[in-house]
């Protein structure tokens, strides 16, 4: 999908965060803040990926773990630890990561598609990889993180059964 | 100069437009009862007529159009040609039922809907009994489109006079630039024309013709000035008459026809500026010039002037009207539109201002335990006191000014009782009483589909048949009284019939036989308990469904739209004597009073409302029953709860009970007959909080109307105790 990305013709702004040691970067035009870790109200009957609610100056902003998002290892929130709230489509979230690091303009070029198996991440999220200094970035696409609904989890689920079924039948 | 903005017109027309229908709609219900009331008629022939005006004036033609032809049947009822009967009255609101589309039509800019069959049933009711004598009057010139004839008849007047006398208008209003911009343009060889412009003296929507005016001169050429402003044309302040300066290349008769092809247009003068040089210095002239024009015999100035007159004082009923318009006007220019959407976001910055306020006490106790009291202390402590008040009326005034009176939902039922009385064949004595009972938004836009319901259940099932009701000694017209007032700080609404009322037995029976209830429970049932079995989900069925009490809502739904805004139902029924249904309401669905706990370090709110009562259990008393832990109390179980697994957090009930030195507290919630009791580690007190939705992210969450912000911005979950005892499973 391509929506209007920040910066001029040539290249993009990104918010670069880590998360398990890899370094993630998104458009800052759907960053709203950066905020220091606080309290979040667990909220029942959410995904497990959903940490809860926060008060962001009077508003309710549900908050997001990216690292259980992910599936990647759960780790103790640290003094880095920030929660990026960021905005889509009237729908505001924050979503915990690692740390922040920076904020950069990456040219165009350097962007390339997403290469097969080039993290723990599942490639659904992600729309490129960006090079720069030698590091790599991977660029995540916010409304697939935010959206790609446990619908595909379902039907995974939904084929685990059926394969269930299927193995039962056989025997 | 073309500054008017149309859209802005257009909402002022739908608005009266709405005004007027609701005003035909109850007037035409009340004339079918009332059929020789002729006060009554002549309202109903002026909502006609005024929705006709102001249709026309917008180019809405067939909007324009029916009215008119309704008119003429209205017409001749006043003249007694024809009598007020259902069929007539039948045809008339099925008319309404068409402009009411029409309506939308226009909202929606789209031109779909054919008026042609109505027209032809109006033509019908106007050709009736006296065959012969309508087409001349009725269907050949319409008396309406010729409203503008004496203005015709009066061009053609003034055109001679104008040939008669060619006459100079005074320059004198305009100012020097004004001057300057008028000779360079008649230097330049375009034509400028003092137009004087007269109202009917009746017209609606003064600005709206003006602007048609000045719409229509403009595509021609440019106005130059208007007097008085356009401004002032705008809101209305004139009188009936305005002028302007038009430069244009058009002729002189041309520029009149465009003025006369707007309706409710009484007169227009057209004067033409003379050549730059006669400008020059020859106000003398001029002045003589004028005078001259106003001894003509047969002026247009003057003639307006006399019609005027004549209008004014001539009949006092028009000058009463017009005194009346003149109050409506002022009223308008008193009351401002706000969007709705303005009033929810000011309801929600003071929301937050409480919070803070909230925050400030809190603050200020915790210095008054630190530093004590005196100083500086008390002077916190009573700012904090002042802004609490503050805040608190300006939440009042806020409230107050989303609220509305319940007239809006109240207004469309007459029409719908009386559809379906005709339906049912039943008689109905419909009284609405207590309309200007106002309430919050938010609870309005809900209250309606539960009440037509309700009020369809009446007439279908309440309301006996006349031939039955005479039997049974009862008048042959059967009453439903629908009510609203404030009692403390609700709103209540009843709706009441004098029918058939319910069997407890039979609705017993029938809950057996729908397997919602066993026979040994039914036996068990006070009529009380039996009669609430109606809103058990499942018990309204398609048998007792007719097509119009159904619309697939069973009474269970009325139940939950109710609850959903938190209120409560209840039901008051006498067999063979009548029905009464009860709804509370609460003022307002933003804040709420609620009762704050803690629980596995995690703040929850109980809406007050809904909480019955607290209760501190000894560990000794919790007894089991199938695996649940009951208490007794006051001569019932309660049964026990965990909050983790009602809220789904865990699958079973952890029956080690949270207890502190052997106590438990209990918080026991109900909704209507059903109460449970549950189990809370920690009572924090009592406060006003402000709801907020936890947003679409998120979504409905079953056991959660949302979320609040606490005094010290932490985040507390509002508990739904709805949704909770459902999960609970209690059944009553």
């Amino acid at each position: 999908m391509e929506e209007k990305r920040s910066g001029t013709a040539g290249e993009e702004q990104l918010v670069v965060f880590t998360l398990a040691n890899e370094t993630y970067g998104i458009d800052i035009s759907s960053v709203n803040e950066i905020i220091r870790m606080q309290d979040i109200t667990e909220v029942p009957r959410t995904p497990d990926f959903v940490e809860g609610v926060i008060n962001l100056r009077g508003r309710i902003v549900p908050v997001i773990d990216l690292r259980k998002r992910f599936g990647l290892e759960v780790s103790e929130k640290t003094q880095a630890s920030r929660i990026i709230v960021v905005e889509m489509d009237d729908v505001t979230v924050g979503m915990v990561v690692d740390s922040v690091t920076e904020v950069l303009r990456l040219p165009k070029e350097n962007i390339e598609p997403t290469p097969p198996m080039v993290t723990g991440v599942d490639s659904a999220y992600l729309r490129g990889v960006g090079k720069w200094n030698d590091r790599l970035i991977i660029l995540l696409d916010i409304n697939k993180v935010l959206y790609k609904e446990e619908k595909e989890e379902m039907s995974q689920a939904l084929e685990e059964a059926s394969a269930a079924v299927d193995d039962g039948g056989g025997r | 100069m073309s500054d008017f903005d149309m859209s802005q017109y257009l909402s002022l027309f739908l608005e009266e437009a709405e005004e007027q229908l609701q005003l035909l709609d109850e007037g035409l219900i009340l004339l079918e009862q009332d059929r020789q009331n002729r006060d009554l008629l002549n309202q109903i022939f002026r909502a006609a007529h005024t929705l006709k005006g102001s249709a026309a004036s917008m180019g809405f033609d067939k909007i324009a159009v029916l009215t008119h032809s309704m008119e003429n049947v209205l017409d001749r009822f006043r003249d007694g040609e024809l009598e007020v009967t259902q069929e007539v009255v039948d045809v008339l609101l099925e008319c309404l039922d068409a402009l009411q589309a029409l309506k939308v039509e226009v909202i929606e800019q789209k031109d779909t809907i054919d008026v042609s069959g109505l027209l032809e049933k109006l033509q019908a009711l106007q050709e009736k009994e006296s065959p012969g004598e309508a087409p001349g009057e009725a269907t050949g010139e319409d008396s309406w489109v010729a409203s503008s004839s004496d203005s015709g008849e009066s061009k053609g007047e003034e055109a001679a006079a104008v040939e008669a006398a060619p006459k100079a208008p005074s320059t004198e209003f305009l100012n020097d630039t004004e001057k300057l911009v008028l000779r360079s343009a008649l230097e330049k060889g375009y034509k400028s024309y003092h137009i004087t412009v007269d109202l009917e003296p009746d017209c609606v929507m003064k600005s709206v013709r003006a602007y048609l005016v000045f719409s229509n001169l403009e595509k021609v050429g440019e106005i130059i000035k208007t007097v008085p402003t356009t401004e002032e044309i705008e809101e209305e302040k004139f009188d009936y008459r305005f002028e302007l300066i038009l430069i244009t290349k058009e002729p002189l008769d041309r520029v009149k026809e465009i003025v006369l092809s707007i309706s409710e247009i009484r007169n227009v003068s057209v004067l033409e500026f003379p050549k730059p040089e006669d400008l020059n210095g020859v106000k003398v002239e001029q002045r003589e010039a004028e005078q001259k024009v106003k001894a003509e015999p047969k002026p247009a100035g003057i003639e307006i002037e006399r019609k005027k007159k004549e209008v004014k004082t001539d009949t006092p009923a028009g000058a009463k009207r017009e005194a009346d318009k003149k109050r409506d006007n002022r009223r308008i220019s008193q009351t401002v539109r706000v969007d709705v959407n303005r009033l929810d976001t000011l309801m929600n910055l003071v929301g937050e201002l409480v919070i803070e306020r909230s925050r400030l006490e809190s603050v200020g106790e915790s210095i008054r335990d630190t530093l004590g009291a005196g100083g500086l202390t008390d002077s916190l402590e009573e700012i904090s006191l002042h802004i609490g008040r503050l805040s608190g009326e300006l939440q009042e005034e806020i409230m107050r000014a989303r609220m509305f009176p319940i007239e809006q939902v109240f207004n469309r039922f007459p029409r719908m009782v009386r559809d379906l009385a005709r339906k049912f064949r039943k008689e109905i004595n419909f009284i609405v009483e207590g309309k200007e009972t106002e309430l919050d938004r938010t609870v309005i836009e809900e209250i309606g589909d539960p009440l037509i319901h309700l009020l369809r259940n009446a007439i279908d099932h309440g309301i006996e048949p006349p031939e039955e009701r005479k039997k049974l000694g009862k008048p042959s017209a059967g009453v439903v009284r629908l009510n609203a007032f404030h009692q403390e700080n609700q709103i209540v609404i009843t709706v009441e019939d004098d029918g058939r009322g319910m069997d407890p037995d039979k609705i017993k029976e029938k809950a057996v036989s729908k397997g919602i209830i066993t026979p040994e429970a039914a036996e068990k049932l006070t009529d009380q308990e039996a009669v609430n079995l109606i809103f058990v989900p499942g018990f309204s069925t398609a048998e007792q469904v007719s097509d119009v009490s159904g619309r697939g809502v069973g009474m269970d739904i009325v139940k939950s739209h109710i609850e959903k805004i938190n209120g409560i139902i209840d039901i008051s029924t006498k067999k063979g004597a009548g029905t009464k249904f009860t709804i509370k309401l609460p003022l307002t669905l933003v804040i709420n009073r609620s009762l704050l706990i803690r629980h596995n370090g995690r703040m929850f709110a109980f809406p007050l409302a809904n909480v019955v009562e607290i209760v501190e259990v000894k560990e000794e008393e919790i007894q089991y029953m199938q695996q649940q832990r009951v208490v007794f109390i006051r001569d019932s179980f309660l049964p026990l709860f965990d909050l983790e697994f009602l809220l789904g957090e865990r699958a079973e009930e952890d029956l080690s009970s949270q207890t502190q030195e052997g106590l438990l507290f209990v918080v026991v919630v109900g909704i209507s007959e059903r109460r449970v009791g549950i189990v809370v580690e920690e009572l924090i007190g009592e406060q006003e909080i402000v709801i907020k939705s936890l947003g679409n992210y998120i979504g409905d969450i079953p056991g959660l109307a949302g979320a609040t912000i606490l005094g010290d911005g932490s985040v507390a979950l509002i508990l739904d105790v709805r949704g909770l005892i459902e999960k609970s499973g209690v059944e009553k």
